[in-house]
This record gives structure tokens, sequence and C-alpha cells, in this order.
């Protein structure tokens, strides 16, 4: 087959890809290279992470790390496989409601998980208190006492951070599983080997480069968390952090940060060494043939409920809890001008960061796939460590850099604290968001299409733009749904970085929150999650228009 | 060194000299030494086994791949120039090269009107539209213009690529294999269309196969390849009656060898004398197509050969005959019936092929 | 690609309308970064900006968060005011120099308990500890007398706290200045052996207790009664304890002070002494239900007893609560922190 010649590994890449390379090369290194000579500064009293403390902390973070990667990879290849390859009643409904989590403040579904369970939870007020079959769970055999617990502790963290999460997997996965070959997989099956065994061994290298991308993310999503395992007592490495840093004790807490940052880069080598040696771009043009859906039959009704469940948890009980304070609220007039600045506050921050994050993501993208090496390999996984910077010391640092002195008065005057300087924050801090979905698509498509708009003419940079990316549509609105969901619900950097007198849904739905306003939180939360599902629904329904 | 006769013609239009490359640095040359030119109206077809650097040779030219040394010139202007002082590449946009991939790579976000009109640069929307749509209209595909490449069969994706390729107006059209994915009662006539097409407009173009048929049958010159170079370049005809080995003599056609006692430009073989194409003497393994293996009436004193095995194939049989310790295919007529283990005898006809160079075949 | 298209500019517009808010008048209006959240600084914000005509853009953020910010900021800050939830960020920044010196007019408003005695920086309000119990499960006397009286084995299991909370801290501080570091670390290690709850902070602590979790937690008093205020069965309740000057009934601060880098002195100045007028004390009393600071101030608030919780407080002097480090050694020392 003449395509195995393909290209050859020391093609040089244009300049502007490599400017895009050197940006995020760049922007990576100011967070990073704060947290090092933060740690390296700062070097009395170092504490010891290797103690005992220390050491349980760092183990609860591997357990839960692990067990909620697991977790919610292994569910979302199930859901992505039941949305997409079995005859699931309203699939692509069911694909939405798989997705709705993103749109959940993390610490909203922690909150709704707590409030199921206690003696004035959702539990006992539904059955009463004097339910037989309350009574009978939970009454303790050996004192009498009847008590229903909360789900907290392990469990309720696992529960919360898998139904958040689940997302960031289950989006890539689908998508991979629909642009498989069902050839492929019809030519395994000829050859006498299980549907199961097919699964495994032709379709899973195919969407495997996308599952490891967002459980990559996943992973890093939970050593960060520490709304979630605050409510839910689960002391991790992130409450020794918050600790270090209301202490004040940079060094330490750079030193933990540098951890987390060279787990991260553990995480995101080992990544690296399991797709090396992957090759699965599709031959052919346009959409591969579609594999038969398998019947379910009485599998219906369970498989249904699965996905039921999983939306119920991430999004459907926060949002119903949202909803039932928010129907306590009684004065809207003082709410509704606060809201809509809120609101417009939010916006005006995530939608140009989504874009922009989009548009670096792509060189990024490009670069990886088109000219793979070492260096390009090197470059689409740095933002990750940028990701792994905790957003605190990630926002010090742009802070450090922007006041330093050799900035002239004029430029800081103009950046610092201002509406530009927050989008840069999010751009350089979700790129790792947006470069895998963007890769997964790009990893579909053909060189050959590209070399062929350059045969009739087109220019590298032309046929990128003509003809590679209306074909990555899908990995470009995924990418950008990413970043926005992102940005609409981040706090930490937005607190410090936004200009003066602006608001955001977040930070006010939090500030209310933290004072036990859930009234007045409400509105807020739910202008999240309705503004966030809005605008991924108007992205998937312009995709669907098109195909 | 290498045996083949080339154009070196001032008014060749492409013009290949000492091309090389190679993937790794200490690694094999992919393509080593190739030197050939292309003349205005011209079809050459570039045939060779897999992995032998064809298609990376059309790769080099197209420009989507960098040579590591050698020369490409395109009407007298430079597209490669590789030398250890110089290192000069054309961009692939603006060599006027056009190209037909194998799989066609036809933009599946664009109807097949709006894939032709791409490569289209002069003239407004309306005008690039309407020769898109001529250039359809040659191909017969006219029809077809507001579908959707993938709601194409293979046949019509492999026109609709080259009337793509032909509408951007290009000096010299590549094509890589472009039948290979088409089924075989599709390939002879897909075959003639091209080169009718090729023709018509008067197109120079390159290409590259594995099938020594359609090399032939499209090829004005057909060129054979072999790790990485070209082992002789001329005429089909010159090729096929006159390899200069017997590399290239198997790979475009059934061979049969025999040894022969040579004496000047005769020589004498179990099946009788024969013709040579040049003088030598003594020891000789000569090489036979076997269309000039006849079966004839016995004679005196000739040897018979003993029919093995018998195929029918339609328009004729192949017989296995076993002379000694040979076995030697011949071709004959469907008509006439044999039989296993029947007696025949066999003579040859025309000259029999002695290579210049005496490389290692085993005899078949 | 027209959404594509459409989605870009509006981008560029939305960054082109970002650019041009960006050069805001810095003459004649006041930056203060706040630690203490925008339901309450709000208001007061609003009140002070119609009453001097001063325009106040405010930061909202952690306390920690923004000291740091400060710190790294250095002369370039934008802040001229910070206003902490507690005095720990505020010494860190006066250790720095940060501070400029307020005069004895604001200063001498403070009642003499909670004065810093370098002047950096003013209290603004107080809050108390108190330990909230199940109004449900418990009644006021079974509650223990003394803080000191919870590693008694019978609240095994039933106490909640919220070690990583500056109050906290505050709070064991006091208890090192009051009774010695031994007798801390003796008290500490008492209540560990007891299988305390830890919460992150005093909200989730009041649920716990509500939720059946424990039965007793430490928490700031004015906590509880904003929560009441707006679910009167909420089935928590609270009390000092009653040992007249126990520890466990520690008063102290939220405080404010002027950046040596603010150009606004004088406006700073201003706003500053506003958080010690009238009318703030009593938005602190009467909306926040905090203790007022303010010498001579009569709260009159029927929800507030002032005069109970300062007559259960212990007598501790500001100075003895500046060393957050030892505490903070203390509790890493036993895996708190």
């Amino acid at each position: 087959m003449s395509s195995s010649v393909l290209t050859s590994p020391r093609r040089r890449p244009p300049w502007y890809l490599l400017t895009a390379g050197a940006i995020t090369v760049g922007a990576m290194a100011l967070p990073v290279g704060y947290l090092l000579i933060q740690a390296l500064f700062h070097s009395d009293d170092v504490e010891n992470l290797a103690g005992p403390f220390m050491r349980a902390r760092i183990g609860r973070t591997l357990a839960l790390t692990v067990c909620v990667t697991t977790l919610a990879a292994t569910l979302s290849l199930l859901l992505a496989w039941l949305t997409v390859r079995t005859s699931i009643l309203a699939s692509r409904l069911l694909a939405l409601l798989l997705v709705a989590p993103l749109a959940v403040p993390p610490y909203v579904t922690a909150y709704a998980l707590l409030s199921v369970g206690g003696d004035n939870g959702l539990l006992v007020r539904l059955l009463g208190s004097d339910s037989p079959l309350l009574r009978w769970l939970f009454t303790n055999a050996d004192t009498g006492v009847f008590h229903v617990p909360r789900l907290t502790g392990f469990a309720g963290a696992l529960l919360a951070l898998t139904a958040y999460n689940l997302p960031y997997i289950y989006l890539p996965v689908r998508a991979a599983l629909i642009g498989t070959d069902a050839s492929l997989e019809e030519a395994s099956r000829c050859l006498g080997r299980s549907r199961l065994y097919t699964l495994i061994r032709i379709t899973g290298p195919q969407i495997l480069p996308a599952l490891l991308a967002g459980s990559l993310l996943v992973a890093l999503h939970v050593v960060a968390d520490f709304g979630v395992v605050s409510l839910m007592r689960y002391d991790t490495l992130s409450a020794s952090l918050y600790a270090r840093y209301n202490a004040f004790d940079l060094g330490n807490a750079s030193r933990m940060g540098m951890l987390l940052v060279i787990l991260a880069g553990v995480l995101v080598l080992a990544e690296w060494l399991m797709i090396r040696r992957l090759r699965v771009d599709r031959l052919g043009i346009g959409v591969a043939r579609e594999a038969r859906l398998l019947p379910l039959g009485w599998w219906q009704a369970p498989a249904i409920a699965l996905c039921l469940l999983v939306f119920i948890i991430g999004a459907a009980a926060p949002a119903a809890i949202s909803c039932y304070w928010m129907s306590l609220l009684t004065d809207w007039s003082s709410i509704s001008a606060n809201l809509f600045k809120a609101l417009k506050g939010s916006v005006m921050a995530s939608l140009p960061a989504a874009v922009v994050t989009t548009a670096l993501a792509i060189p990024v993208a490009v670069l990886s796939e088109r000219y793979p090496g070492r260096l390009s390999a090197f470059i689409q996984r740095m933002p990750m460590l940028g990701y792994a910077v905790p957003a605190l010391a990630f926002g010090l640092s742009l802070i450090t850099f922007f006041t330093a002195q050799w900035i002239p008065e004029s430029i800081f005057r103009l950046f610092y604290q201002s509406l530009p300087l927050l989008v840069l924050a999010y751009v350089f801090h979700f790129l790792a968001e947006a470069v895998g979905p963007v890769r997964s698509s790009l990893k579909l498509t053909s060189p050959r299409l590209e070399e062929a708009a350059r045969s009739l003419g087109s220019t590298q940079a032309g046929a990128l733009i003509h003809v590679t990316l209306p074909i990555i549509r899908h990995g470009l609105i995924v990418a950008m749904a990413l970043v926005f969901l992102s940005c609409m619900k981040e706090l930490p950097l937005t607190m410090l970085l936004a200009p003066l007198g602006s608001q955001s849904l977040a930070r006010n739905a939090w500030d209310h929150t933290e004072n036990a306003e859930f009234t007045l939180a409400a509105p807020y939360a739910m202008a999240i999650l309705i503004c966030s599902a809005t605008f991924v629904g108007l992205l998937l329904m312009e995709k669907r228009k098109r195909t | 060194m290498t045996c083949h006769s080339s154009t070196t013609s001032a008014d060749a239009l492409l013009k290949v000299r000492g091309l090389y490359k190679r993937y790794h640095a200490q690694g094999p040359w992919i393509v080593n030494d190739v030197d050939f030119d292309l003349v205005p109206g011209e079809i050459l077809s570039l045939v060779g086994p897999s992995g032998c650097g064809k298609t990376t040779t059309l790769r080099l030219i197209a420009g989507f791949e960098q040579a590591d040394a050698g020369t490409i010139d395109l009407q007298g202007q430079p597209l490669v120039d590789v030398s250890e002082s110089r290192r000069f590449h054309l961009p692939p946009e603006k060599r006027g090269v056009g190209i037909v991939f194998q799989d066609y790579a036809l933009f599946p976000h664009l109807t097949v009107l709006g894939n032709v009109t791409y490569g289209i640069r002069q003239g407004s929307a309306k005008e690039k539209r309407d020769q898109a749509m001529k250039q359809l209209e040659m191909l017969n595909m006219a029809s077809l213009a507001d579908r959707r490449p993938q709601t194409l069969s293979g046949g019509q994706q492999q026109r609709v690529a080259l009337a793509r390729t032909i509408a951007a107006n290009p000096r010299v059209v590549l094509l890589d294999e472009p039948f290979s994915n088409l089924d075989v009662t599709l390939r002879e006539s897909a075959r003639r269309d091209v080169r009718q097409t090729l023709l018509s407009q008067g197109v120079a173009a390159i290409l590259v196969t594995h099938d020594r048929e359609e090399a032939m049958s499209i090829g004005d010159r057909v060129a054979v390849m072999n790790q990485g170079r070209i082992v002789q370049i001329g005429r089909p005809e010159s090729l096929y009656h006159e390899p200069v080995d017997c590399f290239v003599a198997s790979f475009l056609g059934g061979l049969v060898q025999l040894p022969a006692q040579a004496v000047g430009s005769t020589a004498t073989t179990m099946l009788g004398p024969v013709m040579l194409s040049r003088s030598v003497q003594g020891q000789v393994i000569i090489a036979l197509r076997p269309e000039q293996i006849i079966l004839s009436t016995p004679s005196q004193g000739q040897d018979q050969g003993i029919i093995e095995h018998r195929e029918f194939r339609g328009h004729d049989q192949l017989l296995m005959v076993r002379y000694g310790l040979h076995t030697i295919p011949v071709l004959a007529d469907s008509k006439t019936s044999y039989h296993c283990g029947q007696a025949v005898s066999l003579r040859i006809e025309g000259q029999a092929i002695v290579f210049d160079r005496c490389s290692q075949c085993t005899p078949q | 690609m027209a959404f594509g298209m459409k989605t870009l500019t509006a981008l560029t517009l939305a960054l082109l309308a970002s650019f041009a808010g960006v050069a805001q008048a810095q003459d004649q209006s006041l930056v203060l970064y706040s630690g203490r959240s925008k339901s309450l600084v709000e208001p007061l914000v609003e009140r002070f900006q119609k009453e001097t005509g001063i325009k106040v853009q405010v930061r909202y953020a952690g306390t920690t968060q923004l000291a740091l910010t400060i710190i790294q900021e250095g002369s370039r800050s934008p802040a001229d005011v910070f206003w902490a939830q507690d005095t720990g960020a505020l010494e860190l920044l006066h250790e720095k120099g940060l501070f400029a010196a307020l005069p004895a007019s604001i200063t001498d408003k403070q009642l003499p308990e909670f004065r810093s005695p370098d002047n950096s920086w003013v209290a603004t309000s107080a809050r108390g500890r108190t330990l909230a119990f199940s109004s449900v499960r418990l009644k006021k006397d079974q509650l223990p007398a003394s803080v000191f009286d919870l590693t008694d084995p019978k609240w095994k299991g039933k106490i909640g706290w919220s070690p990583a909370n500056a109050s906290f801290q505050a709070f064991v501080t006091g208890m090192r200045a009051e009774v010695g570091e031994e007798k801390t670390r003796e008290w500490l290690k008492g209540i560990i052996a007891n299988e305390p709850k830890a919460y992150p902070r005093n909200g989730p602590i009041l649920d716990g207790i509500a939720s059946g979790e424990i039965d007793l937690g430490l928490i700031n008093h004015y906590y509880l009664l904003k929560t009441k205020s707006q679910k009167a069965d909420f089935p928590v309740d609270q009390a000092t304890f009653a040992n007249k000057g126990d520890i466990g009934n520690l008063l102290f601060v939220a405080g404010a002070g002027v950046l040596k880098s603010s150009k606004n002195q004088d406006t700073a100045q201003k706003f500053v002494d506003y958080l010690l007028s009238e009318s703030s004390q009593r938005f602190f009393t009467t909306e926040v239900y905090e203790y007022p600071v303010l010498t001579g101030f009569e709260a009159g608030s029927s929800t507030m007893d002032v005069t109970h919780a300062r007559e259960a407080a212990p007598k501790v002097p500001y100075s003895n609560l500046k060393d957050l480090d030892g505490t903070l050694k203390l509790l890493k020392e036993l895996g708190l922190n």
C-alpha cells in the first residue's frame, strides 16, 4: 500500500506552527517556572512530604484519583458504546443528557449529594422519619439510635467527582467511536472473533487516544480538586496545599504544587508511551460505514436507567436543588440587576476564551498529527503541566509577571486586571482541555486531503483553513464547548484577575453559598447551568444540521 | 550507472537528474540516483514492485517529500535543486504539478463541483464554475455535480479526482496507482478513459503502478524501477522484447529460461535451435516469452515432452510440459484438447533474450 | 463555516469592547481588596459612595489570596485598602511593611482590647467562638461548661471542628497564650482521641449537626444567627461555654488597613474611618450579626447579646494572638494541618 510511505519524519513544520508551539511552551513555562522558583527560593523549614501524615494524604489522593478515573473511564466506555452502537432509545437525547454534568459547578453536585442523606435530608423528607424502610436500614443495632447518614467521605467524593468528570471522557470517546471504521470490525468477526474480542482488540485501539486524553484530564481534576473533597471531609493533598497557602507558607505550598506538576508530568509521559506506537488514521474519504446497531431487547430498561442515573446525579439533582432554593426566593428585584451583570461578565470572558483557546489548540494539534516527532509530542503535552499548576499559583505567576518592574507603565496600565488578561489566563490554563478533542478529530482525517489541496494550488496555511478545518468541525466545537464551560465555572483565577467592578455568575454563586444564603446563590447557579446548556446545545445542533 | 535510454533532448518538459532520497540517515536509499525525462504530451508509466521507490519519486516531483540530492526541472523552471551547496525546494502549490491519489482524497465537505472548482484560480466565481462543469462534462460526470463524494462509487470518485486535477490546469499530472481501488471489470475501461482524457487534453503524465499490463497499455514509455533505481526506460515494446536484465524481463511478462549452448548468434537448446539477441559463446541461460514456445508436429530425432498439467483459461490453455529436468509452460489455443501424460513436441519461435548482465536469475 | 465566522466576529468585538473599558479613571476612586464576602461588604460600600461621593471598586477573594497578591504586586498594587477576614493576613502585611500607619484619630476609636499595638491596621468588627449543638438531641444543661471538657470520652465521635479555618487557629493561639503550649497540645490530643469530624467551614459544621452527623460544633457565633434568620426551624442552637472567661469564648476581629503604596492615602483613610463609624457598626451588628468594636457604641439590638459575649470572653490582649506561626507548627505536628 503506497500510503504507508507517508510523511517523512524530518519534514520541517512551517514557521507559524512553530511560533504557536513556542507561545504554548513559553506560556506554560511561566506558571511552572514560578512554582519552581518559589519552591527553591523559600527553602527554610522544608516539610517532609514523606512523613506519615503527608503520606496518608497523598495516599488518599492517589486512591481517589485512581478510583474516580477508572470508574469514570469504565462508565464512559459503556455509555458511549450504549449510545452509539446499540439500539438504545433516544440515543441522541441521552448523549445530550450525559454531557449535562459539564454545566454544573462541582461543589453544587457535592451539596446535592450531601443533602440526600442526613436526619434532615431528602430521604427523610420524602419518606418521613417514621418510615419503616428507613428505620430498618438506619437504626444502629447496638445502640438503637436511628440516624440516616450522609453520603460523605470517600464514597461521597467518588460519586460526586465521577458524575462531574464523566463527560470529559464520555464526549471524546463517543466522538471517536462514531468515527471508527465498521468494516474493520466486520473483518474481525469474519475471522471468527467474538463481538467482545473485536471490541477490545479492534475498536479499542481506535478509541484509546481519546480515552487516554480524557482520563488524563479527569485525573488532574481529581488531584487538584478541593471544593468537593473538603465538603466530603476526605482530606487529600489539596487540603494540605490549601492550608500551606493559608499559612503563607509559600515554600511548602510551592513544593506541593511542584509535586502535582510532576505527577501530571508522569501521567502525561505514561500516556505518550501508550499512544506512541498507535497508527489509526483512516484512509478513504468521509464517514466510514456505520456499524449495525446491536438490538438491546429487554436490556433497554437497565441501559436507559444507567444513563438517567448518571444524568440525575451529575446534573438533574443539583439543578433540582437549585430550583428548590430558587423557588424560596421572594425578592427578585435585588437579584435581577446583578444577575444580568454577572451573566454578561461571565460570557464576555468565557466566549472569547473558548474561541482563542481552540484557535491556539489547532496549530498545536496540527504539529502533533502532521509533523510527528519528539518536539511536537512535547509541545502538545506541555499544556497539561500548566493545567496541573494550582490555580492560585497560576494566578500569582501571572500577577508577578505583569506587575514586574521591567514591564513599562503603559502596558501595565493597559493589561493588568483587564479582560484581555483574564482571557489570556483562561486560554493558557484551559488549553489542555481544547487540545484533546482537536487532536482526536485531526487524527481521523487523512493528510492526503491537505496534499491534494496543495497540489491544486493552496498554500499550506490555505489548505489548513479551507480543507482541514471544515472537516474537523466537530472536534473544534467540542473543544470550544469544554473551555466555555470551564471558564463559566472558574473561580480562583477570576477572583484575582478579573477587571475591577466586573461580576461573574460563578463568583456570585460561591459568595452566597459561603454565607449560607442558598436562596440567593441558586439563581446564579441556575444561570450557569442554563447558559452552559444553551451554548452547548446550540453548538451540537449546529453540528447536526450540517451533517 | 543505469542501463537505460533516456531522452536528453532540450525540449523535455520534465527533467529529473540524479535524484536521491532516504528516510533515515544511515538507512537505505529509497530513491537511488534516478534520471529521466518527460516529453510534452507523453504518458510515462513508472512501474515496479512494492517498495521500489516509485511513489516516493512521485511525491518528490509533487513536492511532498524533500530530496537529499538531485534536480527536478519543469519547463526550465527548477522545482528541486539539492546539492552540497544548495537546498532548494519549490513549495507544492507553486509547482503546477497535479496529482491524483490512490484513495482520490476528495474533499468530503465539498460537492463534486466544489471539488473540481477548488483548483481553478483564474476568473470570477461564475467562470470558475463553468470551467469546472466543462471538465465534468468531458468525463460524463456533469449530472453528479451537486453530489457529495461519499455518495459516489469508486469509479465515479476516480473520475472526479481526475477532473479536479486537470481543471486546475497543471503542467504535468501525476497518478499514484489510480486504478488499484477499482474492481477488475472497471479497470480496463477506466484505463482507456484516463489515457484518452490525458491524450485529448495534451497533458503529460506520469503514472505509477505495480501492474505491468496497466503500465504497458497506458504508457507511451515505461520505466521499470527496482530498489530505488530505474533499471530500464523505453517504449513498452522494447522493454518487453529487449529487457536488459532478468528483473525487467520477468517483471513485464512471463519468462521461460532454458540452458543453451551458444555459438555466435545462434544457440542449441533442448527444444531445438534458436536465434539469439546478441552474439555469445558457450553455456548461457536464454530467456523466452511463453508465447514464443509453440507446439509443433513431432519431428525426427527430437525429444518430446510430457504434459504434466493443464489449465483451461478461456481464451487459451496453459500446459506445463516436462522436458527432462525442466518444466516448461506452454500456451496453447483453446480449441484443441490436450490431456495429461500426452507427449508433445515444442519449438521456439523468434529471438531468445540473452541478458547484458549476468544477473542471478534462477531458472523457472 | 458560517457559524465559525460569526463567533469570530463576536469575539473580536468583545475583545475590542473590553479594551475600551480598561482605561479607567484612577483618580477620585478607591480600590478595596476585600477578604470579606460581597454580600456584607457591598451594602456598606454603596452607602459610603452615597455619603461621600467617592467611588469604590472592590475585588472580592479569599483573605489569604489577596494578601499574597498584594505582596506580589508590591508598589504597583492597585489596592488602596485591604479588608481582611482575620488578623493573620494583616500581621503578615504589617511585617512586610506594606501598611501605612493610621492616625490616632482613627485607631483610638477601637475598643482597647482589640487594638493592634502597631496601629498599622484597625479592627472593624468582632466575632466570638461559640459551641453549636443539636437542639433536637441535646439540652443546654447537658453542654460542657468549658472547652476543655470536650475531651470527655462521652463526646466521642460527636464533635465537629474546622482546623483549617483561620478563626479556629486564632482560638488555638489564644489557648496557647492562656494556658501554655503543653496544655494546649494535651487538649488537642484529647480532642483527636475523641474522633472529631473535620469540616472546611462554619456552614458545613452546622449542616453536620443538623443532619445528625455530629452533636457539637466549634464555630463562630454569627453564622448560626444568619442561618436561623433564613430558616427559623433550623435544628441547631448555640451557647457560649458556661465558664466565664473560658478560652472557648474567645473574641477576635476582622480588620482593615491602608496600603503604603496607595496614591489615595486620604481617601483610603476616610474609608477605614467609615468602617468604624456608628452607621457601619450598626450595620455589622444588625445585618451581619457581628459584635461592634467601636468605643462607646451601644448595640441595642435584641438579637445580639454583646454584653453577655464580652463577659463570657476571656480577656486576652490582642498581642497574645499574634503568634500564628507557633499554632500552625503545633497543628502540623499533630497532623491537623
